[in-house]
């Protein structure tokens, strides 16, 4: 029983409700708990007794609400996915420039937000790999919502005039994701910041653009 | 010692250099604990496997194994060091048997997926623990890691010298890129079951998307 335990409300629906809230406020003080431990000391090196130690909150309701420190890894990081794309749906409609130019911005959005907690993110796509995972619990490289940002860019690029309409989009954008993905081993290995991964990737999507332009500007350009 | 050939050849051989019987002891119980940490790695993944699981396994004791090992990374790098060499050999006999650039490549990446199709585990635990940024860094600068790249960027470089390619192919970089993408694609073979034709198929895409550029020239 989490510390809020004595308020018990008596009428019914009353009751229920401050249950919820209660319920809501434990999870997200076991989240905020779990976000700076994973953090600061690491994911491996984070126990569930700790976290909740953290939360002021028991083990056993840790457990009530998460199925393992696993889980609880995959909510912090898609809770703070929903702040990021937060942030990109204010920021797309502004941008201006060709479409690798704002495909660039975009994925500058993603290394800025996610090098704020490097260990964190770092620790997530490690985590991605743990054989403990249930199958399909695989949280790293599932972003749908990436993937739909980067059609519609791609989209409204051959509506534009700059993407040749010929293009098989979801080829570019597998590959647009794996390159992007892999960029942050530049993180791991070598304490890249956003900058530099960045700078990296803009010169990849450089490389891929050069293939899906269209062909008539290509041949006026040369 | 019917493990030791050598013994067989007498006393010519045994003037050259015959491994004291010490050595060869040791040679056999490495042999011993690599082949019990490679089952354990690939059934419960390298978290999973613990010192005294791998020894038990092996059936020494744990004292036995550090003799050897100096940890659990240690045994790890060791049986990825032997795979990785295995795996660049298998993808550069299957590139030079390409005849164009996206041909050879995808060889090399066919060959790279099959190697690793009967044992996922294992390249799921190597996975995690190339993120590691403890380990990540060190695995990356194995000389049989850079071998992979060496396969790639060689067979970009044929294909600009038979004019396939344009001569600002951007080598290094597009040597990345078709690492990244061999790489990105082994979630699907870990998590979702892929084929290999399906890898394959995948792969042929992202090869002429990340070529299309350097063949407009």
């Amino acid at each position: 029983m989490h510390t809020q335990g004595a308020h018990r409300a008596s009428g019914g629906s009353v009751k229920l409700s401050v249950r919820k809230s209660q319920k809501e406020a434990t999870r997200q003080r076991v989240l905020d708990a779990a976000r700076d431990l994973f953090e600061t000391q690491g994911y491996e090196e984070t126990t569930v007794r700790e976290i909740a130690r953290k939360a002021e909150v028991s083990v056993g309701s840790v457990f009530t609400t998460f199925s393992s420190k696993g889980d609880i890894l995959s909510q912090v990081m898609t809770d703070r996915l929903d702040a990021l794309y937060a942030e990109l749906d204010r920021v797309i409609p502004s941008l201006r420039g060709s479409t690798t130019d704002r495909l660039r911005s975009m994925f500058a959005i993603h290394f800025a937000f996610e090098t704020r907690r490097t260990r964190l993110f770092l620790a997530h796509i490690a985590a991605a790999y743990d054989w403990r995972l249930a199958p399909g619990a695989r949280p790293y490289g599932k972003t749908p919502r990436l993937r739909m940002i980067v059609r519609d860019c791609l989209t409204d690029g051959v509506a534009r005039g700059d993407v040749d309409p010929a293009t098989d989009l979801d080829v570019i954008i597998d590959a647009l994701m794996a390159i992007y993905a892999w960029t942050y081993r530049l993180a791991a290995w070598e304490d890249a910041d956003a900058a530099a991964m960045s700078a990296v990737f803009d010169r990849q999507v450089g490389l891929i653009a050069e293939g899906f332009r269209p062909r008539k500007a290509a041949a006026v350009a040369s | 010692m019917k493990h030791v050939p050598g013994s067989l050849h007498g006393d010519h051989a045994a003037e050259v250099r015959v491994p004291t019987r010490r050595a060869l002891a040791k040679a056999q119980t490495r042999t011993k604990v690599i082949a019990a940490a490679r089952r354990l790695f690939s059934e419960s993944g390298y978290e999973g496997a613990t010192i005294r699981d791998i020894a038990a396994e092996a059936g020494m004791s744990t004292g036995a194994v550090f003799a050897n090992f100096t940890d659990k990374a240690d045994l790890f790098r060791e049986i990825m060091l032997t795979d990785m060499q295995n795996l660049a050999d298998a993808m550069r006999e299957a590139a030079v048997k390409g005849r164009t650039v996206d041909d050879a490549i995808l060889r090399a990446f066919g060959a790279g997926y099959a190697f690793y199709k009967s044992q996922l585990p294992l390249a799921r635990a190597a996975f995690s623990i190339s993120w590691s940024p403890d380990q990540g860094g060190e695995i990356r600068s194995l000389p049989p890691v850079q071998a992979l790249y060496d396969i790639i960027s060689e067979q970009l470089a044929l294909g600009v010298e038979r004019g396939e390619l344009s001569q600002e192919a951007e080598i290094k970089l597009r040597t990345q890129m078709l690492f990244d993408a061999y790489l990105a694609n082994y979630p699907e073979a870990i998590f979702q079951g892929w084929g290999l034709e399906a890898l394959q198929a995948k792969s042929r895409d992202q090869i002429r998307v990340i070529l299309a550029g350097a063949r407009r020239g």
